[in-house]
């Protein structure tokens, strides 16, 4: 056959293949069908509460009945093993549209693309869609300079008290601007040996980590270069504190304080609700009467806490990213679903009108009248996040590493601190390179 | 050179096919470790330290080798035109690109084999310097990109931390072989182009020294063309003119012939039948007018005005009847031929011919009566023209050979002969004929005018010798003549037959004999003396009249004596001489 025929066959072919090519490198298969959401079946606070996907039921008849979206999920998949899974759906290219996200996976997950950013979808929205959100929530889906997940549900970190050893002690509930002194003279007025057995079984404070002392001191570990800067006053002085703090805190964890032996925990709030004394709940701290205050405020802080997020996002290679963003409104920004969190789960919901609302707050302050309005929304809107990136989790443990190194054998912390930075960044260029 | 271009495109397919198993085996390895990773539930581990998100398992060979697939097509096109080459080219690297992409740059052999590819494009076309140097930047511009940006692509080490050690290396190892021979490959590409292109340089130089040689041989024809070219004209003036010549005698002559003719006839006519003279001179118009006609037709080299109107018979006769009108001469036709069969110049010298016979023989041969016969006894074209009714014209022949055929057929009474015909002359058909047919007369009708033709066909029995350029009348009466037994010789040949004869009889007699002695002669003796004459020798006589060889001796000398001769010779001379021997 001529020359021209044969060109002419050549370049269809060409265009052919290139079609395929091109086909397979955008699309997935199949291209409508219902909007696939991934969950774990257990709760996320990581308490058996039997509701396991019933919120996400509501949220799904919602949408059908609204929005005319079809919903799916596969159930099933424990929380233990809900990363693994992810990770096998990401590699096998099947991510479904809606992703529920754990906070050890959020960095990592962020970092390789996999969720689709939503700050396009949010600039769409009326006029005060972000702000009908605790805005401390909302930064924890934020990653790098993008909206990557939107916050469902979220527990913040407050110190727990147990009223019966303080009405014992005589002392009086901490004030909600307590600080880190008066923190610490409570811890010391009742930490003794109460039977006389040479033995201390009463304890200021347990479960107090270095972390929570830099969130109220309001340290930022990381300077602007992303490097470790943990060379100044405010983690010296936060690092004397725990100093201090060690000799009156309790080595055996939580169960000293089920036990009420201990006067103060550190504590998600989610535990808190998940202890209250409901009629289905299990009653954990029973022999003991207990409430909750802010966390004590460092010399350079304010009463924050952290903030325990569980994060909603939608997968970068959705082939139906507007039907996903309708189902995440529906779940985050929905109030009937959110004040069902108050229902059937044990956290607290993103939205400041659900949570504020005089029933919610009523049901609550039932079960303790030391929960204040305040409180709840002090610590909602204060809360803490930690810096977003990929291998933050990473950096943090050696940050612990250290100061733990510093606290068990320092002579002179300030040059130890120095010291310890120095050797901290240079192993964390080394294995992660500009991080 | 064509070893050369074949080594190259050998070499280009082996690249070709080393580059696709390449591509194929880095795709597997990927998605094999991918699926292996997801079997055995590591995704998470894997995905930790991973850059960027990959495309499923399956998906990757399939993007690679159908990019590859795409790039083939694309190089095996022979494009031509330059645009489309610069197209193809683009989505060539474009499709380069995407494959490097998507295995995270980990074989940059590929660039390499578009690069031979392209090259050998090039050589195939014009080279300049300004595309090789631009593929080389861009080659150069690649890597670069490639080293220094980060694509957030999973890199191929990551994949192969699936694979158990000794598979590992085995693995890394054999990728790097294979890249390596991708190379040496291009080496050895680059080294086989410069060389063709050095041949090929080469080529160019002896060929332009040629061409340098050749021009100057084709300024020299093309001088000695001038030449030929005026020569050329002048011989086509020649030509030219002769053509107009003839063409004026064919046509003026003919035209005028008939005019006069014609008006001879009314001159004879017009006291005693003016209204058939009016008749007539009517006729000679248009003869005239036709004359004209065909004189202008002539000068424009046109055809006759009939042969265009009509066809050749229809022509032939007409014009035929037009001279007949003219003349008053009787003019029978009978066409045997087909003639509708010729090209129009046969047409042309065919209605000339018989134009031109017409003419001459009413004008020069003042006949009165002619018959034409157009006939194609063997392939060639007979005209015949018959000007008396007395005779009839069997056939006309053109070579001796024929002559004979024709006799044989025909069976004439009289055959007008030429002397100068191709095959066999005219002599030797006499003699022949007149051997087999000796009732037939010849008369021969030549130009020449040689003694010794005319001694010869006389001897061999010709009955008349005429020379060309009698009228016809003066041809039909020798004719008649001959018919009824005479001999007819034209004038000045029979003075010279007399003198021949009178030669021939005044040769000196030497040979003289006693009559008495003649007489005494026996009826032995007289044949003896026959066969003497004839040449034969002594023993050949003996043979001949079965006698003896002695006999004979004796006999001849008996003879001798009597005669008074001296030997064989004289006796066989006086023999002849006398006419005692009729040979």
């Amino acid at each position: 056959m001529s020359q021209k025929l044969k060109n002419r066959l050549l370049a269809l072919a060409s265009i052919c293949f290139l079609c395929v090519a091109a086909f397979f490198y955008f699309t997935r298969l199949p291209l409508q069908k219902p909007l696939q959401v991934a969950l774990f079946s257990d709760s996320y606070w990581q308490v058996q509460n039997g509701n396991a996907y019933r919120l996400l039921d509501d949220a799904i008849a919602l949408a059908q009945k609204e929005q005319q979206i079809q919903v799916e999920y596969e159930s099933g998949v424990l929380r233990e093993d809900y990363s693994d899974w992810l990770a096998s759906k990401i590699l096998e290219e099947d991510v479904p549209d809606v992703l529920f996200i754990l906070p050890e996976d959020f960095n990592d997950f962020a970092s390789l693309g996999v969720f689709e950013p939503l700050d396009g979808f949010i600039s769409q929205e009326p006029e005060g869609f972000e702000s009908q959100f605790y805005s401390s929530a909302l930064n924890c889906g934020r990653y790098e300079s993008f909206q990557a997940a939107m916050p469902f549900e979220c527990a913040p970190k407050l110190m727990f008290v147990n009223r019966t050893i303080l009405e014992r002690e005589g002392l009086d509930m901490p004030k909600e601007d307590w600080s880190w002194q008066q923190f610490l003279d409570y811890c010391q007025a009742v930490t003794k040996d109460l039977d006389g057995d040479g033995q201390i079984d009463q304890y200021g404070v347990v479960g107090y980590e270095w972390i929570d002392a830099m969130e109220s001191n309001a340290v930022s570990l990381l300077n602007d270069q992303k490097e470790i800067s943990l060379n100044k006053p405010e983690v010296k002085e936060a690092l004397l504190f725990l100093e201090k703090l060690q000799s009156l805190e309790s080595t055996d964890q939580s169960k000293e304080f089920d036990l009420g032996h201990v006067l103060f925990e550190p504590m998600l709030f989610s535990a808190f609700r998940a202890y209250q004394p409901y009629p289905l709940s299990i009653k954990k701290y029973s022999n003991f009467d207990w409430g909750c205050v802010c966390m004590p405020k460092g010399p350079k802080g304010v009463n924050v806490s952290s903030l325990d997020c569980l994060l909603v996002a939608i997968s970068s290679r959705s082939m139906q990213k507007e039907k996903a963003w309708q189902f995440v409104k529906t779940l985050c920004a929905n109030a009937q679903i959110q004040s069902e969190i108050f229902d059937y789960s044990e956290g607290v919901s993103v939205l400041k009108s659900v949570t504020e609302s005089n029933e919610i707050l009523a049901d609550l302050m039932r079960s303790s009248q030391s929960l204040g309005q305040s409180v709840l929304s002090e610590a909602l809107e204060q809360a803490v996040i930690p810096p977003r990136f990929k291998d933050y989790a990473r950096v943090q443990e050696e940050i612990g590493l250290a100061f733990s190194q510093i606290l068990s054998q320092s002579t002179n912390i300030e040059k130890d601190l120095i010291i310890q930075n120095r050797l901290l960044n240079e192993r964390l260029e080394q294995e992660y390179g500009n991080y | 050179m064509n070893r050369d271009k074949k080594s190259l495109s050998l070499l280009l397919v082996v690249m070709r096919n080393l580059n696709f198993f390449i591509l194929f085996f880095l795709t597997f390895i990927m998605a094999n470790a991918q699926s292996g990773i997801l079997a055995e539930g590591s995704s998470r581990l894997f995905l930790t330290s991973a850059p960027g998100l990959p495309l499923a398992a399956w998906k990757l060979p399939v993007i690679v080798l159908s990019l590859f697939g795409a790039t083939l097509c694309l190089l095996i096109m022979k494009e031509q035109s330059k645009t489309a080459c610069l197209a193809c080219l683009v989505l060539e690297l474009f499709s380069v690109f995407w494959i490097s992409y998507q295995l995270n740059f980990v074989y940059s052999g590929l660039l390499l084999w578009l690069l031979a590819e392209s090259l050998y494009r090039f050589a195939r076309m014009n080279w300049k310097v300004s595309t090789i140097l631009a593929l080389g930047f861009l080659y150069l511009a690649f890597e670069f990109l490639v080293q220094s940006y980060d694509f957030g692509l999973i890199p191929f080490e990551h994949y192969l931390s699936y694979y158990q050690q000794p598979t590992r290396n085995l693995i890394l190892a054999s990728k790097n072989l294979f890249a390596s021979i991708n190379t040496v490959l291009f080496l050895g590409f680059i080294v086989l182009i410069l060389r063709y292109k050095y041949n090929e340089n080469d080529r160019i130089l002896y060929l332009n020294s040629e061409l340098s040689t050749r021009n100057e041989q084709l300024a020299e024809a093309f001088v000695q063309m001038e030449t030929y070219n005026k020569e050329l004209v002048s011989m086509t003036q020649t030509k030219e003119r002769n053509r107009l010549a003839r063409e004026i005698h064919d046509t003026l002559g003919h035209a005028l012939a008939g005019i006069i003719t014609g008006l001879e006839a009314c001159i004879a006519l017009i006291d005693i039948a003016p209204s058939a003279t009016k008749i007539q001179l009517k006729s000679i118009i248009e003869v005239a007018k036709q004359g004209v006609t065909d004189v202008r037709r002539s000068i424009h080299a046109l055809r006759p005005d009939s042969l265009e109107k009509y066809d050749l018979k229809s022509a032939l006769i007409s014009s035929i009847q037009e001279m007949q009108q003219a003349t008053n001469a009787e003019i029978s036709y009978s066409f045997e031929a087909d003639l509708s069969h010729f090209e129009k110049d046969e047409e042309d010298v065919i209605y000339r011919i018989i134009q031109e016979a017409m003419t001459n023989s009413i004008r020069h041969g003042k006949a009165s009566q002619i018959q034409i016969t157009i006939s194609q006894p063997c392939g060639n074209l007979q005209i015949i023209l018959n000007l008396s009714k007395k005779i009839h014209v069997l056939d006309a022949v053109s070579n001796g050979e024929q002559v004979l055929a024709s006799v044989e057929k025909n069976h004439p009474d009289i055959i007008l002969m030429d002397i100068r015909m191709p095959e066999m002359d005219g002599v030797v058909a006499t003699r022949i004929i007149k051997e087999r047919y000796p009732e037939i007369k010849i008369i021969i009708l030549t130009t020449f005018d040689d003694d010794e033709y005319v001694y010869e066909s006389i001897k061999y029995g010709a009955s008349g010798y005429l020379l060309k350029g009698m009228s016809t009348d003066e041809l039909v009466e020798a004719i008649e003549k001959v018919y009824n037994g005479t001999a007819m010789i034209n004038e000045d040949i029979a003075s010279k037959v007399v003198r021949l004869f009178n030669q021939m009889a005044n040769q000196n007699v030497i040979i003289s004999v006693d009559e008495v002695q003649v007489k005494e002669l026996k009826p032995g003796e007289k044949d003896v003396i026959a066969l003497v004459a004839q040449g034969l020798s002594n023993k050949e006589i003996s043979e001949k009249l079965f006698l003896s060889n002695g006999t004979i001796r004796n006999m001849v000398s008996t003879i001798l004596g009597k005669l008074n001769l001296r030997d064989s010779t004289q006796l066989a001379i006086w023999a002849i001489q006398s006419g005692l021997v009729k040979l």
